[in-house]
């Protein structure tokens, strides 16, 4: 506990070291978001609500995505380094090495969640949800959060280079886009659209969207659930057996 | 004496490539070792091997009484590793990186003894800079700085002095000289001949997967080949002349020139030159070599044959 605890520090020194990678995380959905709401906002046809109301959660999740890939290249850069032989030279728990890097990259994410939140205010975004809601978008964003975490880990663990994690971070923002997002999963072409109906970030999305304009979803919020817990379940095991396969050569 | 480090019959290989094939050797205690051999010869394979940080195929290790493979944990208490890249965090500061480690080993005095090794290896004035502006020597010397937090009674060094400038490197084993004098028990690895003869208590060569030889300096000195010298000619015939005079010395043919191996012994020199001398042979230029790594093994594994 204490060696994650050092080497969370450790990774949140390291983080504060480069802002901008953190202000760029930020930017860039922002930007996609004014982008959206004014330019699409006007043809775009969602039903009763407005674009920019619709898109919020879209934006997150793009947000969240986009970030991971600063742990991914955390991870493969500190496992392509020496610093990995001396941090295994040493009597520390094996765990501690990834879990500095999975706590660091929620908080990170966490952080540049609220920013978006914040910023989608600023640019009209009007929701109608209750103190609970929040907690409970809160609650599953960060299930979310945490399973795309792993997942990154195991990207950066298995990456050869850094151009491949830009590779599974291009992959992952195809998905934000192939999901109920930035369109209604109805408007696409039926091959797309039983993919983005079957893949996990429609339903953290959905309940989200949900929660935000006031009409949950109880069933997207089950299967948000099982498709969070399962991916931070299996995620888990595959990376640390990973880190371990790794380093007994 | 107590034997520290003992490793028998150490085999390792990487898919159809051994590259151990039967490593023995013992450190005793407060004394410096050096493992020469040439590169990929198999040093930081062994190194890895006797720092817990890979598996052998066969053989035992044991460090500190404790069984490198099955007692990893305690075997990494009593060592510290330094790689032959360095292992720093270049976006951290030195003095941060010094502090990583001092908190990680649990010492209860990091911050001192941060502040004495930043001293001891000059990086004061630098201690607050991100690692990435450094130096390669400045990093280098980081890096062992970190590996001695701590004090650690084993220190592992793999090729500690490669890529430091002449100044640096007569520093650094100045220093590896006092960490022994301290009590602290050294394995080095090295592929200069020199380094290892004037470091080391004890060397072993590794070549071809075994030890190949190993001794004191002194007794070493004994078997390999220690000096070469090399004669210019500017004329072909007067180079033929030479190499028929010097028959039945160890001769390499170069374009204009030819090294003759000696034992380095003077009387040796002298009676090369009388010969050369007395024939009148002319020779352009003449200079005396320390041989590389390379020569005084073909020159070893020739003679034995
Ligand atoms: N992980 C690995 N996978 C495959 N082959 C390896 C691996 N590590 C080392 N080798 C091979 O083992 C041999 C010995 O390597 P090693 O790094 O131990 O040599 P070395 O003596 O340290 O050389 P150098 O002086 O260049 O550092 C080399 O042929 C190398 O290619
Ligand atoms: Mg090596």
């Amino acid at each position: 506990m204490r060696d994650s605890y050092i080497m969370f520090k450790r990774n949140l020194i390291k983080t504060s070291r480069s802002p901008e990678a953190v202000a760029m995380a930020v930017i860039v959905p922002i930007f996609m978001m004014v982008l959206f709401g004014f330019v699409f906002g006007g043809i775009a046809d969602v039903g009763e609500i407005s674009y920019i109301n619709f898109i919020v959660p879209g934006i997150i999740i793009q947000c969240v995505a986009n970030a991971s890939s600063a742990t991914s290249l955390g991870v493969h850069s500190d496992m392509s380094k020496g610093i990995i032989d001396r941090f295994r030279s040493m009597a520390i728990s094996k765990a501690a090495f990834i879990s500095g890097h999975v706590w660091v990259s929620v908080i990170r994410s966490m952080i540049i969640t609220a920013i978006t939140v914040g910023a989608a205010f600023a640019i009209g975004f009007r929701p109608v949800a209750g103190l609970t809601d929040w907690l409970v978008i809160a609650g599953i964003l960060t299930l979310f959060i945490v399973a795309i975490t792993w997942i990154a880990v195991i990207i950066g663990l298995i990456a050869k280079d850094a151009e491949s994690i830009s590779g599974g971070n291009f992959l992952m923002m195809i998905l934000v886009f192939l999901s109920s997002g930035f369109a209604p999963p109805e408007t696409l072409p039926t091959a797309l659209r039983i993919f983005a109906e079957h893949q996990p970030m429609t339903p953290v999305i959905d309940v989200t969207r949900g929660l935000m304009i006031g009409m949950p979803d109880g069933r997207a919020l089950i299967t948000a659930l099982i498709w969070c817990i399962g991916i931070i379940a299996v995620g888990f095991a595959l990376a640390v057996h990973i880190y371990k396969s790794k380093l007994t050569r | 004496m107590e034997k520290i480090i003992e490793v028998k019959g150490l085999a390792k290989s990487f898919k159809k490539h051994q590259v151990l094939k039967g490593v023995n050797f013992h450190i005793y205690k407060g004394k410096i070792f050096a493992l020469l051999g040439s590169n990929g010869a198999g040093k930081t394979t062994c190194v890895r091997i006797l720092s817990t940080l890979a598996k052998a195929d066969s053989g035992s290790v044991t460090v500190c009484g404790y069984d490198a493979f099955s007692q990893a944990d305690e075997v990494k208490r009593c060592i510290s590793l330094t790689g032959q890249y360095a292992a720093v965090d270049e976006v951290l500061t030195a003095r941060e990186n010094l502090h990583l480690i001092g908190e990680l080993k649990r010492l209860p005095d990091t911050k001192k003894q941060a502040d004495e090794l930043l001293a001891i290896f000059a990086l004061e004035e630098d201690a607050d800079r991100q690692v990435a502006t450094y130096s390669g020597g400045m990093r280098r010397r980081l890096d062992i700085a970190m590996s001695l937090m701590g004090k650690p009674p084993i220190i592992f060094l793999d090729e500690p002095t490669t890529g430091l400038d002449p100044q640096n490197r007569i520093a650094m084993w100045d220093l590896i000289a006092k960490l022994a004098e301290d009590g602290a028990t050294i394995l080095l690895t090295t592929q200069y001949l020199e380094e290892a003869e004037y470091l080391a208590d004890h060397i072993a060569i590794l070549h071809d997967g075994i030890i190949t030889a190993e001794g004191s300096p002194e007794e070493l000195k004994k078997i390999l080949p220690i000096g070469e010298i090399v004669l210019e000619f500017a004329l072909e015939s007067e180079k033929k002349r030479a190499s028929e005079i010097l028959k039945g010395h160890s001769i390499k043919n170069a374009r204009k020139s030819i090294e003759i191996s000696t034992d380095g012994t003077v009387s040796q020199l002298a009676e090369i030159l009388n010969r050369l001398n007395s024939e009148n042979v002319q020779v352009a230029r003449f200079t005396q070599n320390q041989p590389s790594l390379e020569d005084a093994f073909l020159t070893l594994i020739g003679e034995r044959k």
